[in-house]
C-alpha cells in the first residue's frame, strides 16, 4: 500500500450556495465567515476541571486558556480546542471526543448578527445575548448550538451543527452574508 | 397636454432628472421621485384603465397605494399598485383589463346589460345547461381582472429576518413618528414601519406649518436610536404579538421579517372615504387628500375647472391648493351646510356635476372630503372590537390588550400638538411596558445580565377624541361602493332584498370588499347600504373580519429564504467527482448507483463491492444499566451479550408494531454501540430519551448521537477479506478470530479508532467499517485503489438493494407498515416472552396467534415479469396482500418479491395472483424461505 497519512477533511467543502469558493487574505466585507470545524470537540457531562466558576451553567460559555467551553443542555459541557483533544492520549472516562461528528463554524464581524438574524429566530441583541451566551435552537432550519464569544471586540458567533448539515449551513450563512459582502476566509487556527 | 406645476414647497420629485417610460406602447417621459401614475397624470392621461365588471374608464382616485384604480403591468410584473411604485427609468408599464384597448374597450358593452347583471347572476345564470360549462368558463376567463405573471421561474430566492423591536410602530405619519421617537428615547429598542416612501403621514402634503412640523419630527427621528422601514408595511398581527412585516424597499427585493414585538403601537392614521353617488368613479373624481398629493408632492394639476365637495377641513384645504395651483374653483359645496353632490356626469372624464337642487356645474374635476374610514386591520387582528361612533361617523378602537397601543387619526383627532402629545404619551408606556417584559426576558436568559425595572405606574395619556363628522356614506343616487368589484349601493340592496341579511353574506355573494382594496375604501359605505336596506340603524351596523394580510404580499416573499436542508456523507466528494446517480433519502443525498446496478450486483458477489453507509444511525449507549435498557427496547435477549460480540434485534412500539431495526455491539462492560435505520435514527434516539427521561430516570445510561461521528461503510463480497487484510492493523479477520456477528476495533488504512464489524445487509462476507468521519474519504479510496487487482468497485443503495432482496431481508417502512406486528416480520424467533418486559410485549403476547398479515419471500412463474412495488396481490378476486419489494436479480436472472400476505395465504408452495398495472395478471409462488439465493447463509459466515 502507498504509505499515506490520513487526512482530516472538512464536511465544509469550500464553497458558497452559489460557487464561490473560500477566500485568502483581508476580508473586504463587514463579516466573515470561517470553516473551524477542524478543531477539537469533546463533550462532558460534568464540567470539566477548573471552569465551574467561568462557565456557569446552561446557557454560558466562556474562552479558557485556548480552549472554549460551554453548556447548551443539563448535564453537557462542549470543549472547543485548536489543538488535538487527546494530547497525552487520553481523554476524562467520562468524556467522548465528537470532533468528527460535528460542523464548527464561525460568523464574525460588524454584521454578524444581522447576518444570523437571516435564518435564526434568536434575539441578538447584546442585552439577550451578549458576548458568553450560549443557545440550542434553530439556525437556517436545522438543530445547531450558537454561541457568542467576540473576538477583539467584534461580535463573533460559533455554530456548531451535525457534521453532516456543516457544508448545508456553510452555503446557508455565507448566502445569508451576500449583503455585507461577507466572504469565507481560511480558519486563522485560533479560537 | 402637461399637467406639471411649477416648482411647489414640498414636493418630492427631482426636476433635475428626468425619466423615459413607456405607457401601452407609447413614450412618456416623468421625473425622479414620481409614481407612475403621477408621471402619466403629468403627462395628460385620465384613463388609466377598465373597471372589473362593466369596464368603466377609470383614472386616479386615492393617488396612493390604495387606489383601486391604478393596478398595471410593469414589465413581466401584473398588479402592481402604480399610484405608489416610483417611476423607474425605461419602465414599460401598461394598463390591465382592457381589450381590445384601453381607449376602447369592447367588453364594455357589458354597461348596457348591468340590469341583468346583478349580485350574483352568475350563480344563477351558468348552472345550465352543464354541458356548456366549459365554454361558460372560457367566456369568464377573459373578464378575470388582473396581469399577466411571467412564465418564467421566479427571482432569486428572497430574504427574510427575524427581528425583536421592543417597541413597533405601524406607521409612519406624525403620530407614529412621535410615538417612535418617545419610546427610543426611553432606551426601547423600536422599529417604525411607513407604507409610503417616506417619514411624516399627511404632514407631507399639507401647508407651510405642517412642513415645518415635519421637519422637526424627521431631525428628532434621526437623532434617535429608531430602525426606520419606509416602503414597508405591517401585514398581519398574529398571537403573543408576532407581527408580520413586508419590506418592500429591501435592496433584494420584498423582504419578509418576522417580528416579536414587545409592544405594538397602531399608529396608520385615516383613509379617505368616498361617498356613493352616480358617477362617483369617473375620471376626474378623486378624494381630497389625492388631488393635495398630486397637487403638493408630485407638481401635478389634477384638473382645470373644480367642483369641491367638503365636509371638513380637509376639504377647504384641496381647495385652497387647487386654487393656489390656479385650477379654477366653480363650486364649492359644503357638506356641513346640507349640500351634496347628487351625480357626475360624463363619458369617459367628468364633464359636469349635477348639484342639490338641480345645478350643474360644467367641471372636469370633482374633488369630495366627505369622511373616514379607520383602519383597525391591525387592532381587530389583535382581539380588538371596535365601536361604530355615530357622533364622528367612523370607527374608533375598543379595550386594548395589553401589548398593543394606539395613536393618531385612528384614534382621535385635534391638532398637530394634540396628536404628538399623546403619541408621545403613548410612546412612554409602550417603552415601559415592553421593559417589564424585557426584564422577564433576560432574567429567564442565563448569561444575560438583569435589566433595571421600568417604572410601575403607567403613563398617563391624554385624551384624543374623534371629531364631530356628518354622517356621508350613500348619497341620493346609486354609485360605486367597491371600485374594484363593480359593486353599486343597488347591489347591496338587491342582496339585502334576496335575503342576504347578514353583511358577512351579503360581502360574499355581492364580493363587496373582497377585492384588492380589501375593504378599505368601501368597508363602511357597504355597511351602511346594507343596514339601510335591511332596516338597521348604521349605529348598530356590522362590519366584515379584517384578516390578514392587512396589504397584498408576495408569495415568495412569504416563503423567504429556500432553506432545504441536506445531509452529506463524509463520502459525497468521491460520489460527486465519480458522477455516482444521487437519490435524496430523507434528507440524506446518497448515492443510487455508479452507472450500472446490476453490474454492482455481479462485482460483490463475485469479488468484492464497498458501499458508503455513512447515514446510518449510530448511537453511543454507556453505563451499567445499557443492558436494562437494550432488553426494554428490543425483543429478543441482550443481558447476556459478550463484549466484542454484534446482535440483531428488532424495536417495537407499545403496539406491537415493529418500529426500527438494527444491531446493536458491546464495546466494553459499559459501553455499547447501537445503530438503526438511517431514517429512524433521531426517532430511535428521542424514544430512548424518552424511557430514561420519564420511566427510568435511576438507570445509569448516557445516550450520545454518533451518527455523524463515523464514515461507514460495508466490504462485501468473497473477496473482502483479502481487501481488508491489506488496510487492517491490529485485528486478525480470519474467521475463527473475528466470527460473523462479532466487533473489533483497530487501525484501517493508517486511521486509528475505527471498529468493523462482521455482518452486511448484501448476505456476502461483509465487514462494517467505522471510520472517524474527517478521515472516511481518506480510507475509502485507499480501499478502492487497494482493492483495484481485486476488482473492487463502489456499490450504491440500489445494487444493495437488490441484494438484500435476493438474501430475504426485510427494510422497515417499506416491506412493514403501521399495522405490521413483529410476528408479521416473519421473526418471532427474535420475541423472547420469557423477558419481564420489553415494549410491546402485551400486544404481542395477544397477536402472536392472528398478527394479521405476513411477509413471505414470492417468486412469480413468469420469471421476466416484476411487479411493482405495491401491486395487489389476488387470490381468486380475493384482495389478500401487496407486493413490498421486487426487483429482477441479476444473480438468480429471475424477478424476485418480498409480499405480505393474509396469513391463510403465506403457507410455502401457496400459487396467488399479482394484478399488474396494465390490468394483466401473474401467477407467483410463496417461498418456504425470505431468502431467494442463500438461504443457508453460508456465503456470509465464511
Amino acid at each position: 500500500m502507498a504509505d499515506r497519512t490520513p487526512i482530516f477533511r472538512s464536511p465544509v467543502r469550500r464553497q458558497d450556495a452559489r460557487g464561490r469558493g473560500t477566500k485568502t487574505g483581508a476580508p473586504v466585507g463587514s463579516v466573515v465567515v470561517e470553516d473551524v470545524s477542524t478543531a477539537s470537540k469533546v463533550l462532558h457531562n460534568e464540567a470539566p476541571a477548573g471552569t465551574e466558576d467561568t462557565v456557569a451553567g446552561v446557557g454560558h460559555a466562556a474562552r479558557l486558556d485556548e480552549r472554549i467551553i460551554y453548556s447548551v443542555a443539563p448535564g453537557e459541557w462542549l470543549e472547543l480546542s485548536a489543538h488535538s483533544p487527546k494530547p497525552d492520549g487520553s481523554i476524562s472516562p467520562t468524556a467522548i471526543d465528537v470532533t468528527h461528528a460535528r460542523a464548527l463554524l464561525r460568523v464574525t464581524g460588524t454584521d454578524a448578527a444581522n447576518t444570523l438574524e437571516k435564518i435564526c429566530a434568536l434575539d441578538f441583541d447584546n442585552r439577550f445575548t451578549p458576548s458568553g451566551a450560549a443557545a440550542r435552537t434553530s439556525v437556517a432550519a436545522i438543530a445547531a448550538e450558537v454561541i457568542r464569544l467576540d473576538r477583539d471586540g467584534s461580535p463573533s458567533y460559533l455554530i456548531c451543527c451535525s457534521r453532516s448539515y456543516g457544508d448545508y449551513l456553510h452555503g446557508a450563512i455565507t448566502d445569508a452574508a451576500t449583503q455585507f459582502a461577507g466572504q469565507s476566509v481560511e480558519w486563522d487556527g485560533s479560537l | 397636454m402637461t399637467a406639471r406645476l411649477p416648482e411647489r414647497p414640498g414636493e418630492v420629485i427631482d426636476r433635475s432628472s428626468s425619466l423615459p417610460f413607456r405607457w401601452n406602447g407609447g413614450d412618456y417621459t416623468g421625473m425622479a421621485g414620481d409614481t407612475i401614475v403621477s408621471a402619466l397624470a403629468a403627462s395628460g392621461v385620465r384613463v388609466l384603465s377598465r373597471s372589473f365588471k362593466y369596464r368603466r374608464p377609470r383614472g386616479v382616485m386615492t393617488a396612493d397605494f390604495n387606489d383601486p384604480n391604478c393596478l398595471f403591468q410593469v414589465g413581466d410584473e401584473p398588479n402592481v399598485r402604480a399610484a405608489h411604485r416610483l417611476l423607474e427609468p425605461g419602465m414599460d408599464t401598461s394598463s390591465q383589463t382592457s381589450w381590445p384597448s384601453l381607449r376602447f374597450d369592447a367588453k364594455a358593452a357589458t354597461q348596457a346589460l348591468s340590469p341583468f347583471l346583478g349580485p350574483g347572476f352568475y350563480y344563477k345564470t351558468f348552472m345550465r345547461p352543464r354541458f356548456l360549462w366549459p365554454v361558460y368558463q372560457r367566456v369568464l376567463r377573459t373578464f378575470a381582472a388582473g396581469g399577466k405573471p411571467s412564465p418564467q421561474p421566479g427571482h432569486s430566492s428572497p430574504d427574510k429576518r427575524y427581528a425583536h423591536p421592543d417597541v413597533l410602530v405601524a406607521g409612519g405619519g406624525p403620530a407614529g413618528m412621535m410615538a417612535a421617537i418617545s419610546a427610543a428615547e426611553r432606551g426601547a429598542r423600536v422599529m417604525l414601519v411607513d407604507e409610503q416612501h417616506e417619514t411624516g403621514g399627511y404632514l407631507r402634503w399639507s401647508d407651510s406649518d405642517g412642513r415645518l412640523a415635519l421637519a422637526d419630527l424627521r431631525t428628532r427621528l434621526a437623532a434617535a436610536d429608531v430602525e426606520v422601514l419606509t416602503d414597508s408595511v405591517v401585514f398581519g398581527r398574529y398571537d403573543h404579538n408576532w407581527v408580520g412585516v413586508m419590506q418592500r424597499s429591501h435592496p433584494q427585493g420584498e423582504r419578509l421579517i418576522k417580528a416579536r414585538a414587545g409592544v405594538l403601537v397602531v399608529a396608520p392614521g385615516l383613509i379617505e372615504r368616498p361617498l356613493a353617488f352616480e358617477g362617483n368613479d369617473l375620471p376626474g373624481v378623486v378624494l381630497s387628500g389625492a388631488a393635495r398629493r398630486l397637487l403638493n408632492l408630485y407638481a401635478v394639476r389634477p384638473g382645470t375647472r373644480a367642483v369641491v365637495l367638503s365636509a371638513n377641513a380637509e376639504g377647504a384645504a384641496a381647495a385652497a391648493d387647487l386654487a393656489d395651483a390656479g385650477v379654477e374653483i366653480a363650486a364649492f359645496v359644503d357638506a356641513r351646510a346640507g349640500e351634496t353632490v347628487v351625480r357626475a356626469k360624463g363619458r369617459t372624464g367628468v364633464r359636469s356635476v349635477e348639484l342639490t337642487g338641480g345645478k350643474t356645474v360644467e367641471a372636469d374635476l370633482l374633488v369630495t372630503a366627505t369622511g373616514w374610514t379607520a383602519p383597525t386591520a391591525l387592532l381587530n387582528m389583535a382581539g380588538v372590537v371596535p365601536t361604530f361612533d355615530p357622533e364622528s361617523s367612523r370607527f374608533v378602537p375598543g379595550e386594548m390588550p395589553d401589548d398593543v397601543m394606539a395613536t393618531g387619526g385612528i384614534v382621535g383627532d385635534g391638532s398637530v400638538a394634540d396628536l404628538l402629545s399623546h403619541a408621545a404619551a403613548v410612546g412612554q408606556e409602550a417603552a415601559r411596558r415592553s421593559g417589564h417584559k424585557a426584564v422577564h426576558k433576560a432574567a429567564a436568559i442565563p448569561a444575560a445580565a438583569a435589566l433595571a425595572p421600568p417604572s410601575k405606574e403607567p403613563v398617563e395619556l391624554p385624551t384624543l377624541e374623534p371629531e364631530p363628522h356628518p354622517p356621508l356614506f350613500i348619497g341620493s343616487t346609486s354609485g360605486f361602493i367597491d371600485f374594484s368589484e363593480d359593486v353599486t349601493t343597488k347591489d347591496i340592496t338587491a342582496a339585502a332584498d334576496e335575503g342576504y341579511r347578514s353583511l358577512e353574506l351579503a360581502k360574499r355573494y355581492t364580493t363587496a370588499t373582497m377585492g384588492p382594496t380589501q375593504g378599505k375604501l368601501e368597508v363602511i359605505n357597504a355597511g351602511v347600504a346594507h343596514a339601510i336596506a335591511t332596516g338597521r340603524a348604521i349605529a348598530g351596523m356590522g362590519t366584515t373580519t379584517w384578516r390578514p394580510p392587512y396589504a397584498p404580499v408576495s408569495l415568495g416573499a412569504l416563503a423567504g429564504r429556500m432553506l432545504e436542508p441536506v445531509r452529506h456523507s463524509p463520502l459525497q466528494p468521491y460520489h460527486e467527482r465519480v458522477g455516482a446517480q444521487p437519490i435524496v433519502a430523507g434528507q440524506w443525498i446518497r448515492p443510487n448507483h455508479y452507472g450500472d446496478p446490476a453490474a454492482e450486483v455481479t462485482a460483490v458477489r463475485s469479488s468484492v463491492g464497498v458501499i458508503d453507509v455513512s447515514p446510518l444511525g449510530k448511537i453511543e449507549l454507556r453505563g451499567r444499566d445499557v443492558p436494562k435498557l437494550l432488553e426494554l427496547v428490543y425483543t429478543n435477549k441482550w443481558s447476556k451479550l459478550a463484549v466484542g460480540s454484534v446482535r440483531y434485534g428488532i424495536m417495537c412500539a407499545e403496539d406491537g408494531v415493529v418500529m426500527d431495526d438494527g444491531v446493536t455491539a458491546r464495546f466494553a462492560e459499559d459501553r455499547y454501540m447501537m445503530t438503526t435505520t438511517s431514517s429512524g435514527a433521531a426517532g430511535v434516539y428521542d424514544w430512548l430519551e424518552e424511557w430514561l427521561a420519564t420511566a427510568h430516570p435511576d438507570w445509569d445510561v448516557r445516550l450520545t448521537a454518533m451518527t455523524d461521528a463515523y464514515a461507514s461503510m460495508n466490504v462485501a463480497g468473497p473477496e473482502s477479506r483479502a481487501l481488508l487484510e491489506r488496510l487492517v492493523e491490529g485485528i486478525e479477520l480470519d474467521a475463527e478470530s473475528f466470527p460473523h456477528m462479532h466487533v473489533r476495533t483497530g487501525t484501517v488504512a493508517g486511521v486509528a479508532d475505527c471498529f468493523l464489524w462482521r455482518l452486511g445487509f448484501t448476505g456476502e462476507l461483509s465487514f462494517e467499517v467505522h471510520v472517524p468521519a474527517g478521515y472516511g474519504l481518506h480510507v475509502w479510496e485507499a480501499l478502492l485503489e487497494q482493492g483495484a487487482d481485486l476488482g473492487a468497485v463502489p456499490f450504491g443503495l440500489e445494487a444493495q438493494r437488490i441484494m438484500r432482496l435476493e438474501k430475504g431481508h426485510f427494510i422497515v417502512g417499506q416491506d412493514t407498515d403501521g399495522l405490521t406486528r413483529a410476528h408479521s416480520t416473519g421473526l418471532s424467533t427474535l420475541i423472547n416472552s420469557d423477558k419481564p418486559d420489553f415494549s410491546g410485549k402485551q400486544e404481542l403476547e395477544w397477536s402472536e396467534a392472528d398478527s394479521g398479515t405476513m411477509l413471505v419471500a414470492l417468486q412469480p412463474e413468469d420469471p421476466a415479469v416484476v411487479p411493482p412495488e405495491a401491486s395487489q396481490v389476488l387470490s381468486g378476486n380475493t384482495l389478500v396482500g401487496r407486493i413490498t419489494s421486487s426487483r429482477m436479480s441479476p444473480t438468480l436472472g429471475r424477478s424476485i418479491c418480498l409480499a405480505q400476505l393474509t396469513q391463510d395465504h403465506a403457507a410455502p408452495g401457496t400459487v396467488v395472483t399479482v394484478h399488474l398495472p396494465d390490468r394483466t395478471r401473474v401467477r407467483a409462488r410463496v417461498m418456504e424461505h425470505h431468502a431467494h439465493f442463500d438461504p443457508e447463509g453460508s456465503r456470509l459466515r465464511g
